[in-house]
């Protein structure tokens, strides 16, 4: 298992190096540059200057080796857009913030998903199917763009329990996480559902009840085992979504999270920022999905040695 | 089920809203005697005001730091600020400005003339590549040293004639030279305090950081979360604090209009950065004392490629122009509160209202026999038509809007693109658009900044337009002192503008937002500008 | 053996069909959609306006349940105008009473939503324009004290309209062909790539298996809104290319979520037995495999429609996609989420049009995991 995870880690190396080079040759093949303005610099000699301090006039293969050399030393350079700051300290202080709101998401994605889904797997197509599902369904027809304003209208600004915006309070934290949280609920819930049916019409949950096992312990032991495949697979890549942040979740809360950073890099042409964002999603990616892996393997004893 | 489950809650809502926006909260915590949280657009870029371009950066930096002289609250005419008075020559060229003894830094030390030199020498260094330093450029010498062909800053017309006495030497007459000054390219930075925390002429010197940053102004900053908050807080060493009733101001940058005015509905914010083009009916009829509607120096116009057919056709341009109902497009898509306009320049620019020849007013019959002389009677043969825009709803609007009338009204194809922002920028300065939105707002309160930018080869005409006669009417206006023959020659040259029509004309904007009534000494102005010394909260409500 | 092959999968199919068929819930679902797609196809001879006509002074109008109201259509204008216009929209032009306090018990009584009629005063061909609301009326302009009024009659508007006054129904309607499209295509083709790279990855293991999933780690990480924009800049505008960045994105979870599922299966007996037997092994994959592995697949697949159909709001934002006037589900979604409280049918009934797709679809992708179950039929 260590060796497995060493190598794992090992081989992300050559991963990150591929998508920062595909990254950074992306961005600069886009057109828009972050000095692009709607007035533009006038004096093409200060333009020039400006290029010049940002080590843009050099040729592109220069700035991509001097990209890399930094990035060895974990530097990502100034950002172009926030001028007096860091990519790595922007990152430093946004991080903790998505990841908070993202860890909280996860709670209520999994309570609600995971507790609907098992609910609806005990009797198909039943009254106790039928209700969290719909529910389900409507929480994935309701997009976070729509959830949120309706959640701050009713609750922030009818009955006036929380703040319309911010992160300041402990309070602030709840309707974030429960527009975040119910999207992937609604996820969690449908695909639980799904694998819970799959797994209980195997043989070895039929031996375990023909051999008397009580049906608590075989939905809880040998079906969520079971039945949770799909869910962590799909939990890889969506809790490294949720706790770098949703863009729309912290607009619309106004929370100075990861999530607006990744997405105004983009729009602002901030190279720096992008590439810092980006190879900071990706470590997350690749971690994640180790994990996943792990997970997989520790569910599914029959997996190991692959 | 979705009936059942949705419907009720948006009842609610509906019903709801309308009770609670009229009953806002008093006991919000964040809401605290004298002090201001404002709402401020986007995250600043930085705030040294030798390197930032934006309005945001421009809200902020006004708190912090003082300029030579200050803006009167109510009509931003120029007042005493760092300069207690000032004197011109007769020929216009030399102004000597006289600076109070008491204007103190926020490390205690005394503002001298000499720290407005070297200022001016930052800004207009060539490697500090400040975008804003062609603001000085009316200084004798400052063009040539900014582009590197003058090393010695002594010939620059600014001179430390002592410790309190600024001299400034023009190129050449400027009647608008003290509007410029309120703009924060003139403002003077604590070279010292700049020099501790990196080069003097670097772009992302550290020292506007929280605990680094020496001001001048009202107020010091106390924090500067990103994407969160910047507070100042009222400034001890100030010359004038007995005036400055605000303890502290919160900047808050909500980009989303929507959210902003879910903030401001809830107490949040007492002043907002805009409102969401929906809302502006629903304030009207319930909370009419919050909204706020005043004049701008802005329009918002189409940019019109004249160097590629049909458009290089002055007739088609014309057609295309006179087709637009500007009065129904604003009153139903903008929901009135812009002004819809058939001239460029905002009236009243620096006292200058175009009252010349043609009008472009709305007249879909005109515009047919145009079109029909320029050889497409009833639109017959005429190419399809591409107009760029921006993505952003309103911009969409508007140019659905436009694609109709012009559909309906001439019977020309209309094709509408949109374009992330910056690759809309690009497409543009490379002139590979036929029609393109576009908008102008005024970097200082003068006709010149709305008009120079259409001489031929001008750094932001970017439609092709070249007209010999136009180049020398600005000219001579550069030249020209007296400010009712000037303001003649700007008349004449804005006729052959909207003659020729490179550019359609549509709106001048207004200034949309939300203030609540507890806030005193926020005045319309047309710069939006709203000097915070002269602004106070209500107390007891 | 291959023809007994051949004969024993169509029969596979046949029963599979069958047990489709008797499923309830999941022709009813199937029926949905069928009728929705049709309704877009058939859009034009279905709604009587366009989906590009615009009404600017009617505005955001709330939904009107009488087929033939009285509204009109433009401002200040002469009488000839207002009678092309009138034509233009099918109306026509009614001389009301004379004097306002008349009209005012016309009115009264009667939900116009904001409406605008169209007054002119003896010897005056010019009309003038006026809004009136069911709070009453007030004149835009002077209005001389005896005047003639002449109210359009229109049809009305089912779903009522956006702030341009275009007819909220017909836009749904035409927004079906883009969303029911990008829905179906952009998922079709992340299912195929998904399941087939999953199913590869996860069965033939090791060195391949970590080399697959090394790729997707990749495209993951790559930033998605960069990409988008070069799109825009490199290809033209049209909607194969939105196909292209969805199905780009939209794989790769399935993928996942497929190789982890294969990757158990692999270890199942009856595929050890099969390759035991000297099978070869693309057709265990598609035979035993990526059957086995049907349920989260089409589970995932149903929830993916949706997404997708947001998704294409993101795109057509950033210059993908569709093109205004023309709009989509997902768009009509977007927008309307910003005037929720001032004009809740914007949002409501596009947001269930959507809810009732992907409730059909779910309905019929239960059904087709049910029917496909090779498990079930051997009980």
């Amino acid at each position: 298992m260590w060796k497995l995870i060493f190598f794992r880690l090992l081989k992300a190396i050559p991963v990150l190096l591929v998508i920062a080079t595909i990254t950074f040759f992306m961005l600069r093949l886009t057109p828009g540059g972050p000095f692009d303005r709607e007035k533009p610099i006038k004096d093409p000699e200060i333009k020039k200057q400006l290029e010049a301090h940002y080590g843009l006039d050099k040729p592109l293969s220069a700035q991509y080796l001097e990209f890399l050399g930094k990035l060895m030393v974990g530097d990502l350079g100034p950002s172009f857009k926030h001028s007096n700051r860091t990519v790595n300290e922007v990152i430093v202080k946004a991080f903790p913030v998505s990841a908070e709101l993202g860890l909280w998401s996860l709670l209520v994605a999994l309570g609600l998903g995971l507790t609907a889904g098992m609910i609806a797997s005990i009797r198909p197509n039943s009254f106790l199917d039928y209700t969290p599902m719909t529910l389900a369904m409507v929480g994935i027809c309701v997009p976070t763009f729509v959830m949120g304003p309706i959640l701050i209208l009713v609750f922030s600004l009818k009955l006036e329990w929380f703040n319309a915006s911010g992160w300041d309070q402990w309070a602030d934290r709840v309707l974030p996480a429960l527009t975040l949280g119910g999207v992937y609920a609604a996820y969690v819930a449908r695909l639980t559902r799904g694998g819970m049916l799959e797994v209980m019409s195997q043989d070895y949950i039929r031996t375990a009840r023909a051999k008397g096992a009580s049906e608590a312990r075989v939905l809880l032991k040998h079906g969520l085992r079971g039945g949770l495949m799909p869910v962590v697979a799909f939990l890889g890549p969506a809790v490294a979504g949720l706790i770098s942040g949703s863009f729309v979740v912290e607009t619309i809360f106004q929370i100075p999270g990861l999530g607006r950073h990744f997405v105004e890099a983009a729009f602002n042409r901030d190279y720096t920022m992008v590439m810092g964002t980006v190879l900071f999603f990706a470590a997350l990616i690749i971690l994640l999905n180790l994990l996943v892996d792990i997970i997989q393997v520790w569910l599914n004893p029959r997996l190991r040695g692959t | 089920m979705f009936h059942r489950f949705i419907v009720p809650v948006l009842v609610c809502l509906m019903l709801g809203c309308g009770k609670s926006s009229t009953s806002k909260k008093s006991d919000n915590p964040s809401v605290h005697p004298q002090i201001l949280n404002l709402g401020n657009g986007a995250e600043p870029e930085g705030l040294d005001p030798h390197v930032v371009t934006g309005v945001p950066e421009h809200n902020v930096l006004v708190a912090l730091i003082e300029g030579l002289v200050g803006e009167d609250p109510k009509d931003l005419h120029p007042v005493p600020g760092v300069a207690e008075r000032w004197e011109n020559s007769e020929d216009g060229l030399v102004w000597t400005f006289h600076l109070r003894s008491n204007a103190r830094w926020s490390t205690g030390d005394t503002v001298t003339a000499q720290d407005f030199v070297l200022s001016y020498k930052r800004m207009l260094s060539p490697k500090l590549a400040s975008q804003y330093a062609y603001m000085l450029h009316v200084v004798k010498n400052a063009k040539e040293f900014n582009a590197g062909k003058i090393k010695d800053f002594s010939r620059v017309g600014f001179e430390a004639v002592d410790e309190h006495t600024l001299k400034i030497t023009l190129a050449g007459p400027t009647p608008y030279f003290l509007s410029l000054l309120n703009h924060y390219s003139w403002f003077p930075v604590h070279i010292p305090t700049v020099k501790k925390y990196g080069p003097v002429d670097s772009p992302n010197n550290p020292w506007t950081r929280p605990g680094n940053f020496v001001g001048n102004g009202p107020f010091v900053l106390d924090k500067w979360e990103v994407n969160d908050v910047i507070v100042v807080k009222k400034s001890p060493t100030y010359w004038d604090k007995a005036k400055v009733s605000l303890k502290e101001i919160n900047f808050k940058p909500i980009s989303s209009a929507e959210v902003e005015e879910r903030a401001f509905r809830s107490g949040q914010i007492h002043v907002s950065n805009t409102i969401p083009l929906n809302k502006i009916d629903v304030y009207r009829k319930k909370n009419p004392q919050d909204l706020r509607l005043d004049p701008y120096l802005g329009v918002y116009f189409y940019r019109l490629n004249v160097t590629e057919p049909p458009l290089d056709n002055k007739k088609v341009r014309q057609a295309l122009g006179l087709a637009i109902d500007r009065e129904s497009l604003v009153r139903n898509v903008l929901r009135g509160a812009d002004k819809p306009t058939t001239f460029f320049t905002p009236p009243d620019t620096g006292g200058y209202t175009y009252n010349g020849g043609p009008k472009i007013s709305f007249d879909p019959d005109r515009a047919s026999r145009l079109l029909a002389e320029a050889g497409y009677p009833q639109g017959k043969g005429f190419p399809k038509l591409k107009l760029l825009y921006n993505t952003s709803e309103a911009h969409q609007r508007i140019a659905e809007a436009i694609q109709q009338m012009w559909q309906n009204n001439l019977k020309v194809q209309i094709e509408l693109t949109n374009e992330e922002w910056k690759v809309y920028l690009n497409t543009q300065q490379k002139m590979e658009y036929q029609v393109s939105r576009a908008g102008w707002i005024g970097d200082y309160n003068d006709p010149n900044t709305f008009l120079d930018m259409w001489l031929t080869g001008g750094g932001n005409n970017y439609t092709g337009f070249a007209n010999e006669k136009f180049d020398q009417l600005i000219a001579s206006a550069s030249q020209e002192s007296d400010s009712q023959k000037r303001f003649s020659l700007f008349g004449k040259a804005e006729e052959i503008l909207l003659d020729e029509m490179p550019i359609i004309p549509i709106y001048h904007y207004t200034s949309k937002y939300l203030a609540s009534p507890k806030v005193k000494g926020w005045h319309p102005t047309i710069l939006n500008h709203h000097p915070y010394k002269h602004v106070s909260i209500k107390p007891g409500d | 053996m291959s023809e007994m092959n051949a004969q024993n999968s169509s029969s596979l199919w046949r029963d599979a069909w069958i047990r489709l068929s008797r499923n309830r819930m999941a022709v009813v679902g199937g029926a949905v959609l069928l009728t929705l797609g049709l309704l877009s196809l058939c859009a034009p001879w279905i709604s009587p306006y366009r989906y590009e006509t615009q009404n600017l002074e009617l505005g955001a109008t709330g939904p009107q349940l009488t087929w033939d109201t009285q509204q009109l259509v433009y401002g200040t204008c002469t009488q000839q105008r207002a009678q092309v216009l009138a034509a233009g929209y099918e109306g026509e032009i009614d001389v009301l009473p004379a004097d306002s306090t008349e009209l005012h018990r016309t009115i009264e009584g009667q939900d116009y939503g904001r409406t605008l009629w169209v007054a002119s005063a003896p010897g005056n061909t010019n009309l003038m324009a006026m809004v009136i609301t069911s709070e009453g009326f007030d004149p835009l302009e002077e209005i001389p004290e005896r005047a003639n009024f002449i109210l359009l009659k229109s049809r009305g508007h089912l779903l009522g309209t956006d702030e341009l006054g275009r007819d909220l129904f017909t836009r749904i309607l035409y927004g079906g062909r883009i969303s029911l499209m990008v829905g179906l295509c952009a998922t079709a083709v992340s299912l195929t790539i998904g399941v087939l790279f999953g199913a590869v990855a996860g069965f033939f293991g090791g060195r391949v298996d970590d080399l697959m999933m090394r790729f997707v780690d990749i495209l993951y990480a790559l930033p998605f809104t960069i990409f988008v924009i070069l799109l825009t800049v490199i290809f033209d505008r049209n909607i194969w290319n939105l196909f292209l960045a969805i199905g780009a994105v939209e794989w790769l979870t399935m993928s996942r979520i497929v190789r982890g599922q294969v990757l158990s299966l692999r270890k199942q007996e009856f595929v050890e037995a099969a390759i035991a037997l000297g099978i070869p092994q693309w057709r265990i994959v598609l035979r035993h495999i990526i059957p086995n592995c049907l349920g989260p697949v089409i589970v995932y697949t149903t929830l993916t429609i949706p997404v997708v159909m947001l998704l294409e709001a993101f795109l057509s934002f950033l210059g993908l996609g569709v093109q205004p006037p023309m709009s989509s589900w997902g768009l009509l979604i977007r927008d309307g989420s910003k005037v929720l409280e001032e004009f809740p049918w914007l949002m409501l009934f596009p947001g269930m049009v959507l809810a009732l797709t992907l409730f059909s679809l779910n309905f019929l992708g239960d059904g087709l995991r049910d029917a496909l179950d090779v498990r079930v039929s051997k009980d």
